[in-house]
């Protein structure tokens, strides 16, 4: 007879709490990573244009305060 | 160009807290489009067109209202919104990983990067996104919940789902991530033993 190898994550209910602890710490990491990368300067570009091509008084040129779709 | 040409003597303080908020916003929003998408040019795309409509629609905004949300729930909406006009999207973890642009960590942490992006990949859209407000923007279940357009329980349900999920993909144990494994049970058991 041959013995069936355990599952990698068997998740029994006492377990479940570390396990998603662990994952979350895991995601975060991964997340914190990515976040702390410095922001491209086609965003703060953008940012500078969208205000330039506003009117001197702050209003869109074609009109805002409408809703988002 | 940095952020002093981004405000004005003329701007009213609403504006300029909104200005603030919106260049606060860069790097959540693009951590949470390279998470979603999966591909950083398309997460870049996300975030240009977010904020362009967030600047076009910033009259619609209530000031002292969670701005940060509102960032977000654009981005989503953009986000689907796309791969609707795409059609359904393939997703290519292989292609994503290649063209990702890496920030040369040590190896191993490195390695962790490429599990943890393809285990997202394969994430329900509704999931992943539930799993990235929540989990790893810290964001408020009430406040993924709006964005998301469903009720706290079923933001709660996906997340929970979504984190079963990882660990089983990721092979996450509760002890510690170097304990044994699958692998070294095969590695015991002889095929054909009788």
């Amino acid at each position: 007879m041959t013995k069936a190898p355990t599952h990698p994550a068997r998740h029994t209910p006492k377990n479940s709490d570390a396990v998603g602890a662990a994952v979350t710490a895991r995601l975060k990491a991964y997340y914190d990573d990515i976040a702390r990368q410095a922001v491209p300067d086609r965003f703060l570009n953008l940012l500078a244009q969208l205000d330039a091509a506003s009117d001197p008084d702050g209003k869109p040129p074609g009109g805002g305060g409408k809703p988002s779709a | 160009m940095g952020s002093a040409t981004w405000e004005r003597m003329t701007d009213d303080q609403e504006t300029r807290i909104f200005k603030a908020g919106l260049l606060d916003a860069i790097r959540p929003l693009r951590a949470f489009a390279i998470s979603l998408a999966g591909k950083p040019d398309r997460a870049d795309d996300l975030v240009q067109e977010t904020l362009t409509k967030a600047w076009a629609h910033r009259d619609s905004f209530q000031p002292g209202t969670n701005l940060r949300a509102w960032l977000f729930t654009i981005l989503r909406n953009e986000y689907y919104s796309q791969l609707r006009k795409r059609g359904r999207e393939i997703e290519d973890a292989d292609g994503a990983i290649a063209a990702m642009v890496a920030v040369p960590p040590a190896q191993h942490a490195h390695v962790d990067m490429l599990d943890m992006r393809q285990a997202l990949a394969k994430l329900p859209p509704d999931q992943r996104e539930a799993l990235l407000l929540v989990s790893a923007s810290d964001m408020a279940y009430e406040d993924a919940a709006r964005i998301c357009g469903v009720a706290v329980g079923t933001i709660k349900s996906r997340v929970n789902r979504a984190r079963r999920a990882l660990a089983a993909m990721l092979a996450v144990k509760a002890a510690s991530e170097f304990g044994p494994d699958a692998p070294s049970h095969a590695a015991l058991s002889v095929p054909g033993e009788s």
